[in-house]
């Protein structure tokens, strides 16, 4: 099965190369290092927990390719690998599922664009349009960006601090419960509402936040 | 790499984020984004995806969402928005908050120390209780029932006494009754417990099933409609309901005992009667008594209990009477000279 595979190159697994710190196999430090992340032992224990989840959700999620989804999981962990210690802004699991999601949908884009330059059929203003939805898909993308930062500040403390906890730091909804000492079952609903709020104002163009729940402290 | 946009923006072409399909596609990607997603799920997922064209549009448009919300890290603006959550809590928040804390820890101790829901009833009362999950109990008189805390209405302790329950199915929820060392689990049914202070729990049970367990738990007998069981110092002994269809017989007023301990019967009595019946001693108590009365005649039958058993009955001195023990080898009173 997919699962049990391993990957193809080695390239994202510690490598010993120029690297101060893999040569000590014992040195406790985790996150607190410097130097790249696949220097470090935290690197090699995401690889072993996220791999067979990474590559099971990328199939499930894109199907089988191509591009082949281990490829992929494997681009992301090399991305990871590359990361200096101070770039770490999110935990490494989110890390790998976004950056292996984002190249899933490249690859597809850049597939639908060159399926659309072969096609005969095509108007012939398809061939040299290659810049304009590039440029149109900025524009869109910058109206609709500035559009969900207004969403998001607007939104009641509690909804936004969940949201970027989890959005921007990659934490898991029960790192975020621990965090803000609330149960899980509340982040996940806090979030819940929070997206769909984001949702609605990417489809109607404007902000609206009924449907929120007030409570501040409830525990399940 | 490319921004992540949404690619079905317009109206007509989005799905509706609050559909069922919108919501359920928003909970996957919640899943994916802050959840374990172990391979199980990705199948699970993946069977979803591809049930219908629909809901791989909902799940996409619910996924670029996210992926935007990620791209706010290199917005301009993104500082502002993400620093409240990311920057350390300033200094002069700390004793605000641990006295925010404080405070809430309080709330909290009142809140959870607050009375589980309890009921009694009188000698000679009865009440019908509605329980907050649909369940209705009708307390015998002069018993005590109480929810094992506030938060479980469906856990119940008959401290002493006897109840009829009606329970209300909800899958997943048991409902239980604890009854001195025994408990009655059950989901979905009608049926009865007593708790005599002399014979153990006895558990009678007119609809569905219930299991009884015994004080350590280790024994368990399942009950159908119809069956009685009886929890003592002996362990769980099973019989049959002498009618099937009719426990909690005391609701129509009626009392009916095989082969029962007269300590328990006159426990039963008290419960119903304003005059205390008191036996003179615990050998006395262990008479057997078989018999079926009618509570409003309970008087009467006191009355002739010196016909059936070796006992008389005499004043208390309180008000109240007593049942005293005669000698058997004696003749019984009424044919004394």
């Amino acid at each position: 099965m997919f699962e049990a595979k391993t990957p193809k190159l080695r390239v994202v697994r510690p490598s010993g190369v120029g690297s101060d710190v893999a040569g000590s196999r014992g040195a406790e430090l985790k996150d607190a290092g410097k130097g790249r992340w696949r220097d470090r032992p935290s690197y090699s224990a995401t690889y072993a927990r996220e791999w067979r989840d990474l590559c099971a959700f990328l199939r499930a999620r894109f199907g089988p390719g191509p591009p082949d989804p281990e490829d992929v999981a494997q681009q992301a962990f090399f991305k990871l690998g590359e990361l200096e210690g101070a770039e770490r802004l999110e935990s490494p699991r989110a890390f790998v599922f976004r950056v292996a999601i984002n190249l899933m949908l490249d690859e597809r884009r850049s597939q639908a664009r060159a399926s659309r330059t072969l096609d005969a059929s095509a108007p012939l203003l398809a061939l040299d349009s290659e810049e304009t939805p590039d440029l149109e898909r900025t524009l869109i993308a910058k109206q609709q960006m500035s559009l969900l930062e207004k969403v998001v500040q607007g939104l009641p403390e509690r909804h936004r601090q969940y949201l970027l906890a989890n959005r921007l730091e990659g934490q898991s909804f029960v790192a975020i419960a621990e965090r803000f000492g609330v149960s899980q079952s509340l982040v996940r609903k806090t979030v819940e509402e929070a997206l769909a709020v984001c949702q609605r104002a990417l489809i109607h163009g404007t902000a609206d936040y009924r449907g929120l729940s007030r409570e501040r402290s409830r525990r399940s | 790499m490319e921004p992540p946009i949404i690619e079905d923006c317009r109206v007509n072409e989005a799905v509706d984020p609050d559909s069922p399909i919108g919501k359920t596609a928003r909970d996957w990607v919640l899943a994916v984004a802050g959840e374990d997603f172990p391979p199980e799920r990705s199948r699970l997922l993946g069977a979803w995806l591809d049930a219908d064209p629909l809901h791989r549009r909902a799940y996409e448009q619910a996924e670029s969402v996210i992926l935007m919300l990620g791209g706010l890290r290199a917005s301009p603006i993104a500082g502002s928005i993400g620093r409240p959550a990311v920057r350390p809590i300033a200094r002069w928040r700390i004793p605000a908050m641990a006295a925010g804390g404080l405070l809430a820890a309080c709330l909290a101790i009142v809140v959870v120390t607050l009375p589980a829901p309890a009921y009694e009833t009188r000698a000679g009362e009865t009440r019908l209780i509605a329980l907050s999950d649909g369940s209705q109990v009708t307390l015998a008189p002069a018993s005590s029932l109480r929810a094992a805390s506030r938060w479980r209405p469906r856990a119940l302790s008959l401290e002493r006494g006897e109840a009829f329950f009606v329970v209300a199915h909800q899958s997943g929820q048991p409902f239980t009754v604890q009854a001195g060392d025994a408990t009655v689990r059950v989901i979905g049914t009608r049926f009865n417990v007593h708790h005599g202070a002399h014979r153990g729990v006895r558990v009678e049970v007119e609809q569905g099933a219930v299991q009884v367990l015994d004080g350590d738990q280790d024994r368990a007998v399942t009950l159908r409609a119809g069956q009685t069981a009886v929890a003592d110092a002996r362990g769980l002994t099973v019989g049959a309901l002498a009618r099937s269809d009719q426990a909690g017989e005391w609701r129509q007023g009626r009392l009916a005992y095989d082969d029962a301990p007269l300590a328990e019967v006159v426990a039963d009595l008290n419960r119903y009667s304003q005059r205390p019946l008191t036996i003179d001693s615990a050998a006395t108590g262990r008479l057997k008594v078989t018999a079926a009365l009618d509570i409003a005649q309970a008087d009467r039958f006191v009355a002739e209990l010196p016909r059936v058993l070796p006992v008389r009955l005499a004043p208390d001195g309180r008000g109240g009477r007593v049942l005293v023990a005669v000698d058997p080898k004696r003749p019984p009173e009424r044919h004394a000279p």
